[in-house]
């Protein structure tokens, strides 16, 4: 048993090493989830580079008007920058009336949380940040998906 | 030479899915819409040595594959074990039904080489020196969400219907050769959890007889009945495609003809290029196994064993 905990022990120290990767998670982790995601200007970026990563995505290009994305957009930023307890306020439709009538399913729900992915790492956006995010987005998933 | 071919079939498996993979074109009424893979990478998890979902010893609530609530998942594994001079190679395949029913089948094979006794040795198969074991599992998704759920866990309830493929020896330690073993699992993902990962964490409750998973039988010479069994895992994605973690299960360990067993602990790697292809990498402590019936200069006690595991799924 001894053994066991000596060889858990020395496992447990490797776990600690690979978390450790990266370098920044200390100091990322005194930070905000905002913050880290570089404040409104931040938060922009994402979400233009999110919508154009949809409007290329077959799965789930479909559902989204062309004409509303200036509206999408704006409410996106609004949402996300107070998910993210930064100093705004979404003050558009909850999500079971913004979706009613779409039919959306499980899968679409997932693509488009997997384009959410991309566009955060392609702005380098810290893991405990997209996590954070991430978190806050999935109990919509219930409201959302109707199909 | 069984873990390599299992290896070696897991990799040509890989490049045929992957290929497969590309040739599909997004067509919302062909085939691969049912059998789709419309889940988040990892949210999958491996296969037990049982053929259940889960980790590598414990069954999670989580159905296998990636299929949705609208799709039909799955998954095909072979995994090979090395422990101080036993092998082990164990094979199975699982089908994920609508995100709510999983169905599984898995053999397992373990070469005892020279170390046990001739009591032991003489009464198996042919004189193979292989203990051998079917299970076929079904479950059921109860209620609650892994993922989406912001506080009810995922809660699946399970069956695993197990035969040993070796009566005599069973018979000879007084155990019987089939049993069931049924399991409550509740899993939740927690975001952000533990320096900005995500954290999977699984509890099970386990009824079973079966010793050593069933490899030494079901109930043992002086008892017959059900043993209330806890197992846990928990797992740190240390980004989307890369989880470690640890597991721990115990198990019925009071047998009169074998003696005092160990419950059964792992950490383990595992590693999701994609969502259809994954390989766990596992250090696993399987203690005390037979002791009393050790051969002379041969020692089943305090073994532990790395293993390796290749899954393909959809």
């Amino acid at each position: 048993m001894s053994n066991m905990i000596g060889k858990l022990t020395t496992s447990a120290a490797v776990v600690a090493l690979l978390l450790g990767i990266g370098g920044t998670v200390a100091q990322a982790a005194d930070m905000q989830p905002f913050e880290q995601f570089g404040g409104k200007p931040g938060i922009k970026k994402v979400i233009n580079d999110f919508v154009a990563i949809v409007g290329a995505d077959p799965r789930i290009n479909g559902y989204f008007n062309p004409a509303a994305t200036p509206h999408l957009v704006y409410e996106l930023n609004q949402q996300i920058c107070a998910l993210l307890n930064g100093p705004c306020t979404y003050t558009g439709k909850d999500m079971k009336t913004a979706h009613v009538g779409m039919n959306i399913t499980q899968a679409a729900f997932d693509a488009l949380d997997e384009d959410l992915n991309k566009a955060m790492d392609e702005n380098n956006i810290p893991i405990g940040a997209q996590n954070y995010l991430t978190g806050k987005l999935a109990p919509m998933e219930q409201p959302i998906v109707t199909d | 030479m069984k873990q390599l071919g299992g290896l070696v079939a897991g990799v040509l498996g890989a490049v045929i899915s992957v290929g497969a993979a590309r040739a599909q074109v997004p067509d919302p009424m062909s085939f691969s819409q049912i059998t789709g893979s419309g889940r988040l990478l990892a949210t999958g998890g491996v296969s037990t040595i049982e053929g259940a979902g889960g980790g590598g010893i414990v069954p999670w609530a989580l159905i296998t594959g990636y299929g949705t609530d609208k799709q039909i998942g799955g998954s095909v594994y072979g995994t090979g074990v090395t422990t101080g001079g036993l092998s082990a190679s164990d094979g199975g395949i699982a089908i994920g039904l609508f995100d709510r029913v999983e169905i599984s089948y898995s053999h397992y094979s373990l070469y005892l080489g020279n170390q046990y006794a001739p009591v032991v040795t003489d009464t198996l198969n042919g004189g193979s020196h292989t203990l051998d074991e079917n299970n076929e599992g079904i479950k059921v998704r109860l209620f609650g969400d892994a993922i989406y759920d912001e506080y009810i866990p995922q809660v699946s309830a399970g069956v695993i219907f197990q035969q040993s493929q070796n009566k005599t020896l069973v018979e000879a330690i007084g155990a019987r050769p089939d049993g069931q073993t049924y399991y409550v699992a509740a899993t939740k993902l927690l975001f952000d959890a533990f320096l900005g990962r995500d954290v999977l964490l699984d509890g099970d409750l386990i009824e079973t007889k079966a010793y050593q998973l069933g490899l030494l039988g079901f109930g043992s010479s002086d008892d017959n009945g059900y043993h209330a069994e806890f197992a846990g895992s928990v797992a740190v994605l240390l980004n989307r495609g890369l989880a470690v973690g640890a597991e721990y299960r115990t198990m019925p360990r009071e047998n009169k003809a074998v003696g005092h067993a160990s419950n059964y602990a792992d950490l383990f790697v595992a590693y999701f290029p994609t969502q259809h292809v994954s390989i766990t990498a596992a250090y696993a402590y399987l203690g005390d196994v037979a002791p009393a019936v050790d051969a002379p200069g041969k020692s089943t006690k305090n073994q532990s064993a790395f293993y390796i595991s290749g899954q393909l799924a959809f």
